[in-house]
């Protein structure tokens, strides 16, 4: 694209910005660097802790340099091939070394001051955010990601500590303290944690950009700040959520930083919208709680007057009960009131459909009522099952049904609660009773049992050992899986269990085998089904460290093909490179052909030298589209090689799984292609 | 000159209908009292008392309370109350005491009233009666719907005619304003809206100034003379507020003349003051969460500072004074920290009361399920829900808005023909859809799921002309026992066009006459069936005139019918198309043989394109220009001086943000006036028999183009 992206250094990053001059004189302390790229990322913080200065850290798609603004100097500059969409200085290993972390295409890496790499790991997709606090409370940090697969993950170390599913991207992560964080996902909800457990969430309509953390009311606890693609600065209270106080821009919200921006001693909250305009905040000191005594008791008052209906909507509706007679039928009942008898409860069922021509397979949910009063319209409300929020199925008015469908088919092997409200009653009636349901759909719910011996075998399975009990095994498939065991399950001597895919159409086993001390076989040639397997497996019980080994050849081909192509992208690449350097000797020759041309008067000549620099112009342009669409594609395959090396370590759990990740490391370090398989299918080199 | 008005809370009532709040006048100089009646039927008069409602009577429940007004015995101050519910009316001295019960026996519930002296006008939706000591005098049955009543005096001496002749004016859903002497039509006036709420602009009525609200809100002024009105202003909607609820008059900026209050039902409390040339300027402007009821000016805390007082929907009330600012800032007062603890266990008791009837209720459903299919019924009361459908007839967009008592839990929007929703700016509803499903007839099916303390939403939806059929609105609040209350609104197949009362015969014109044996009633009720704003009972008269136009192209409409003949007369022929196509429709379900013909002038069609390039053009290079605007922002961030830019890229930047909101105001506006062309291309081919299916790329490729001249030729051509 040859943009030139200016890096606004004061505006965008107070932080460094020489801030000993006065405000008044900010014209001339602009400062402009000319990264020259696009800028993905950027990032300040003290890398060296005896210098105790800050420096720049920008991340572009290809890169990240880390710039020294007083001195003006290049720190390092580092190519980052995943590329950086997430930066973020502070450490969470035991050393407590600062490094920045750079989140890419489903890796993240650590560079120490000197640029070293320090710290490598991979996780499932495209990171987006990172953080870092201490979130199982033991006294030292841990480092959080959250990526394009709607994961958060808690890294101690090198090792996996938890992994929470949310519902979109996770947009934005934000330490609030002890082992409180806040996030932002894609489909507009934020929220806050502590810990593992959801302190709330709050969804809106809106696009929230990025959350960070500012104690607004200066009561000694930081809020959650948010800024929206809809202009919208808010600031929320940390445990209920409840928006304190908000302002908004009239364009979207670019960047939220802190910094004693003004000298004073404390530190402003300072936001900045698209279009350039900087608004910065202190804490509001006003009580927040007198302030309110109107609107309290207004509240208050609404709250009465709420309950004093619904109670009141109560006694009618038992008035209403007792008065009509019990075996008057409903149909002639007046409509203006929806009348049902008491008896009328709402059944929901799952059920696998194996779908028709026009029809994908998918898990039905079934909702019926008990007696014959019709359904008249069906809302689902699940965040990450359906495009939107919910999905609504609405019965033609002229076919009175006591019977709905709503078609499910996730996109990911993961637990979904499902808040049902059907909407019973007279068609004729215009006012409805409505049934609120809750269930949850297990998260294997797209297996259905097939029988053991289904041809054809599947070639990849991972195999390893457990320490439980057969009944235990079983007890964890009955609850994982829609069906449970089904009733082509192999009970004694082996376990063994089968299932087809709705989705995919491919089968999957489980085999095991209490001879051979516990062996546990699962065959599938889909590695991310496997591994989700072998987690959730380890989870439910309690398995803490689990090696495994592996067997997967058509990925293991795939990968190789990859490898290989990534070899020649980098081969194209240098060669590229060396046209480049050709190209800019022969611009410098013409350009001073060309001037010396001029100055001569020879016209010909110097329009004859332009033509030439116009093709070369060309051809450099050309250049640049092939070398542009080459990294395209080296990304493209470096995204895959990451993916397979998380799927390789979802295989295993614990201790096992820190080894056979900086295993992959140091084979992909080496391009050595036989070490990354052994690595991948062993857990170890 | 702006004045600074801070909202305190009063009391807490139940739900309101509109204007049914008043402020009775105090003989001596004391505070005012506040009279409010609910839709409990409640009527509740209390004087405020250090910031505490002293309740000086209350009735108790009854039917739905509809209108509330004040009148006193002629010659002394009006502070009689008088209140309809149902076809009722009831009147109530100051001290609570009832002095009068008359049931006016009609079929329609009283939608509005006035009272002066002995006598009561009253209005049902479409009925007018005037009584005198309770004596039926005058009736007027009026073409549409009657939204609201008011009486001017018939000279302009205020004082001599307190008792008699006074002029009654209805205000009517078809945008007019009739006039009656006795009981015949005097005259009729078009104003710019179809009016909802009527005020006199002075006390008394001295000055014969008639302040109408709109439903589009819209606020005008016309003076009602003897034999012909006289209009004096009216205000555009700019920032397209909500529809004008109540109005009120008072001097709150304490400079001798009446200032105008506006109540809408958006939740907007506007305040205009009228300057030297009689013109309104906006003074203040205050928004509630909830819309608003009614709206009137008093002295309730002190005699000496005005007060606006305002009533919600959901029954607050509350004050807008400019003494209320220093309060409510402090720390909290011990009387008002011990009303809190109060109102904390009343809600505390009541949350105790609500859940064990919740666990009776629960254990009835499910004992009912044990005991048998004959256990007994479980039946829900109606909610009530406050709602609006109207047509904003500058953007051809229909708002809806859903208010009710409790907090909305969410609203799900199903509809049988494609329409388009789309969120107002300020709203917070979380809108998610769900795949169309025409098998089971849902071309819309969308959930509004509410956030907090939400108990109003409104949504635009957009239709298209020609696609007709229903939208369902299922309104569920956070309410147990839990339940969904259907809202059905038509959509008509000629949803966009407005009644009004002007025909312009000089325009092309296109001609559909259809001939056969039907009843007056039948083409009325199928002409019902077709166009918005046309009541349900055919109006009087043997041949009747309809006059319509379109609030999308401009176009215009005239439909004259009477038994066995109707002649529909525009200028657009996608209007004809419609009516052709909908009517033998409606004709052959009625099993009556219809014969139409029509005749097509070609000129109506460059006429239309015409009349339409305008604003496409002008939507064209809004486009244009909006994606020019980051560039030239970019380019000016570096440059600082920008004189070097051509005067037309000058101009974009200086009105850069206006654009945006011009083009974020109306998405999809291209595609509509597209979409429009194309359509009076085709149905000009249909009316002519021809297909030209084949030709559209090539008009569309033309409009891309936006030459008109090129336009006019292909539709030259390809006649």
């Amino acid at each position: 694209m040859g943009l030139h992206v200016f890096v606004h250094n004061p505006y965008r990053d107070p932080v460094s910005h020489p801030s000993s001059r006065l405000l008044s004189s900010i014209e001339s302390d602009i400062t402009f660097l000319n990264i020259g790229q696009h800028i993905s990322a950027l990032s300040a913080g003290c890398l060296d802790i005896p210098l105790a200065k800050d420096v720049l850290l920008v991340g572009s798609q290809t890169n990240i340099l880390a710039y020294d603004i007083d001195n003006n100097k290049e720190l390092f500059h580092n190519e980052v091939s995943d590329g950086a969409n997430a930066l973020l200085v502070g450490s969470h290993l035991r050393n407590k070394e600062p490094l920045v972390y750079v989140g890419g295409n489903c890796s993240i890496t650590g560079f120490d001051k000197d640029g070293c790499d320090r710290f490598w790991t991979v996780t499932g997709d495209n990171v987006h955010s990172l953080s870092i606090l201490d979130f199982n409370l033991d006294g030292h940090p841990e480092l959080l990601i959250g990526s394009e697969d709607f994961d958060i993950r808690v890294y101690k170390d090198d090792e996996l500590l938890c992994e929470i599913s949310e519902a979109d991207t996770v947009l934005s992560l934000c330490s609030l303290g002890h082992n409180k964080f806040g996030f932002a996902l894609a489909n507009g909800i934020v929220g806050a944690f502590s810990g593992e457990n959801k302190l709330w969430r709050s969804k809106s309509k809106h696009f929230p950009l990025m959350v960070t953390n500012y104690d607004m009311n200066g009561d000694g606890v930081d809020e959650l700040v948010t800024g929206w693609a809809s202009g919208k600065v808010d600031i929320r209270s940390l445990d209920t959520g409840q928006i304190l106080y908000k302002d908004v821009f009239s364009s979207p919200v670019a960047g939220i930083t802190k910094a004693d921006y003004r000298q004073d001693g404390k530190d402003e909250l300072i936001c900045c919208s698209v279009d350039g305009e900087l608004r910065g905040y202190v804490p509001s000191v006003s009580n927040e709680k007198s302030l309110g005594s109107d609107s309290l008791l207004q509240e208050l008052s609404q709250r009465k007057s709420n309950l004093l209906l619904e109670l009141k909507n109560f006694e009618i509706t038992q008035h209403i009960g007792e008065s009509v007679e019990p075996d008057i039928e409903i149909s002639k009942v007046n409509t203006a009131v929806g009348v049902i008898p008491v008896s009328t409860q709402i059944k929901t069922d799952f059920c696998a459909r194996i779908g028709k021509e026009d029809e994908q397979p998918h898990i039905a949910l079934i909702v019926e009522t008990t007696n014959n009063i019709p359904i008249q319209t069906v809302t689902v409300f699940c965040d990450g099952l359906f495009d939107g929020e919910s999905f609504v199925v609405h019965p033609s008015s002229d076919k009175a049904t006591t019977k709905v469908e709503i078609p499910l088919l996730p996109d990911k092997d993961i637990t979904y609660d499902l808040a049902i409200k059907t909407f019973v009653g007279n068609p004729n009636s215009s006012q409805f009773h409505v049934f609120e349901t809750s269930r949850r759909l297990v998260k294997f719910c797209l297996y259905v049992p097939c029988p053991v011996d289904t041809k054809p075998l599947p070639l990849g399975n991972v195999v390893f050992n457990i320490n439980e009990r057969l009944d235990r095994v079983k007890s964890f498939i009955e609850s994982q899986f829609l069906y449970g065991l089904g009733e082509n399950a192999v009970l004694s001597p082996n376990l063994e269990v089968a299932y087809m895919s709705l989705r995919t159409n491919t089968p999957v086993f489980i085999k095991v085998e209490p001879s051979k001390n516990n062996k546990v076989t699962v065959t599938s040639d889909d590695m991310d089904l496997v591994g989700d397997i072998v987690q959730s497996m380890a989870e439910n019980l309690g398995i803490e460290d689990l090696q495994s080994v592996a067997e997967f050849p058509k990925h293991m081909c795939d990968l190789k093909e990859i490898m290989n192509k990534i070899e020649e992208f980098h081969q194209v690449r240098e060669t590229l490179s060396a046209e480049i350097a050709d190209h800019a000797s022969i611009i410098r020759n013409l350009i001073v052909r060309a001037e010396d041309a001029r100055i001569m008067s020879e016209l010909k000549n110097m329009k004859m030298a332009y033509m030439q620099l116009y093709d070369l112009n060309r051809e450099i342009i050309r250049g640049y589209e092939i070398r542009r669409s080459n990294h395209m594609e080296l990304l493209d395959c470096l995204k895959i090689v990451n993916q397979t090396v998380q799927k390789a370590t979802r295989l295993r759990v614990g201790k096992p799984k820190t080894v056979c990740t900086s295993s992959c490391r140091s084979a992909i370090k080496d391009m050595n292609q036989d070490a990354l398989i052994k690595a991948i299918l062993c857990g170890t080199t | 000159m702006d004045i600074e008005l801070a909202p305190i809370f009063y009391n807490q009532v139940g739900a309101l209908s509109s204007n049914c709040m008043k402020v009775l006048p105090s003989t001596k100089k004391n505070p005012q009292k506040i009279v409010v009646g609910d839709q409990d039927g409640v009527l509740t008069t209390f004087g405020m008392k250090k910031g505490d409602p002293q309740i000086v009577f209350k009735t108790l429940p009854g039917p739905p309370i509809a209108t509330l007004q004040l009148n006193g015995a002629p010659g002394s101050v009006a502070d009689r109350i008088f209140v309809s519910a149902g076809a009722e009316v009831k009147a109530f001295t100051k001290k609570g005491k009832q002095f009068l019960s008359f049931d006016s026996n009609l079929t329609e519930p009283i939608r509005s009233m006035y009272v002066n002296g002995s006598h009561l006008y009253t209005v049902g939706s479409y009925v007018f009666n005037h009584y005198v000591d309770c004596i039926d005098t005058d009736y007027y049955l009026s073409a549409d719907t009657i939204n609201s009543v008011i009486c001017l005096p018939e000279t302009s001496h205020a004082s001599s005619s307190a008792a008699r002749g006074l002029v009654p004016v209805l205000a009517c859903e078809d945008c007019a304003l009739r006039v009656l002497k006795g009981s015949e039509l005097l005259y009729e006036l078009e104003v710019a809206g179809p009016p909802t709420t009527v005020a006199l602009s002075e006390e008394g009525g001295a000055g014969r100034g008639l302040l109408y609200g709109t439903s589009d809100g819209r606020l005008g002024l016309v003076k009602i003379l003897l034999d012909a009105p006289e209009y004096c202003w009216d205000m555009l909607n700019e920032k397209k507020y909500g529809s004008i609820a109540s109005i009120g008059v008072h001097d709150v900026t304490a400079t001798g003349v009446p200032d105008i209050l506006l109540g809408r039902s958006d939740g907007v409390m506007e305040i205009y003051s009228l300057d030297e040339n009689n013109q309104p300027r906006i003074q203040f402007t205050h928004t509630f969460s909830e819309s608003i009821a009614s709206v009137c000016g008093g002295f309730v805390t002190t005699p000496s500072t005005p007060e606006v007082l305002v009533s919600t929907y959901s029954g607050k009330i509350h004050s807008l004074s400019s003494d209320n600012q220093s309060k409510g800032h402090g720390q909290i007062p011990p009387d008002v920290a011990a009303k809190l603890e109060t109102l904390k266990n009343e809600v505390k008791s009541l949350e105790d009361k609500v859940s064990s009837a919740y666990v009776k209720y629960q254990s009835i459903m499910k004992g009912g399920g044990e005991g048998g299919p004959s256990g007994g019924v479980s039946a829900l009361p109606l909610l009530p829900v406050n709602d609006q459908f109207t047509l904003n007839k500058d953007e051809a967009w229909y708002t809806l808005s859903i208010e009710t008592q409790v907090p909305l839990d969410m609203l799900l929007l199903q509809c049988n023909v494609p329409v388009d929703i789309q969120e107002i700016e300020k709203s917070t509803a979380v809108i998610s859809y769900s795949p169309p499903d025409p098998k089971n007839g849902s071309y819309l099916l969308a959930t509004l799921r509410c956030s907090m303390y939400t108990s109003r939403l409104e949504v635009k939806v957009r239709s298209i002309e020609g696609q007709y059929g229903t939208l369902n609105v299922y309104v569920t609040p956070k309410l147990e026992p839990c339940s969904a209350r259907l809202l059905s609104y038509p959509i008509k197949p000629l949803s966009l066009h407005q009644r009004t009362h002007s025909f312009d015969s000089s325009l092309p014109c296109n001609t559909l006459e259809v001939l056969g044996p039907f009843s007056t009633s039948d083409i009325h009720s199928w002409i019902s069936f077709c166009l918005p704003g046309v009541s349900n009972c055919p109006p009087d008269g043997e041949t009747v005139t309809l006059q319509f136009k379109s609030s999308f192209t401009q176009t215009q409409l005239q439909c004259t019918y009477r038994q066995k003949e109707a002649v529909f007369k525009s200028d657009n022929i996608s209007t004809i198309s419609v009516l052709k196509e909908v009517l033998s429709k409606e004709a052959t379900k009625k099993n009556i043989t219809i014969k139409i013909t029509h005749s097509i002038t070609d000129d109506s069609a460059a006429h239309m394109i015409k009349l339409i390039h305008p604003r496409l053009e002008e939507q064209l290079m809004l486009a244009k220009n909006v994606q020019l605007i980051e560039a030239l922002q970019e380019l000016k961030v570096h440059e600082k001086d920008v004189s070097f830019l051509s005067p037309q890229c000058q101009y974009i930047l200086e009105n850069a943000s206006l654009m945006q909101e011009e083009i974020k105001r109306q998405p999809a506006m291209i595609d509509r006036y597209y979409a429009l062309i194309t359509d009076l291309f085709m149905d000009r081919a249909a009316f002519k028999g021809v297909n030209v299916q084949q030709k559209v790329p090539q008009l569309l490729s033309l409009l891309d183009e936006c030459n008109i001249d090129n336009i006019l030729q292909f539709f030259e051509e390809n006649k």
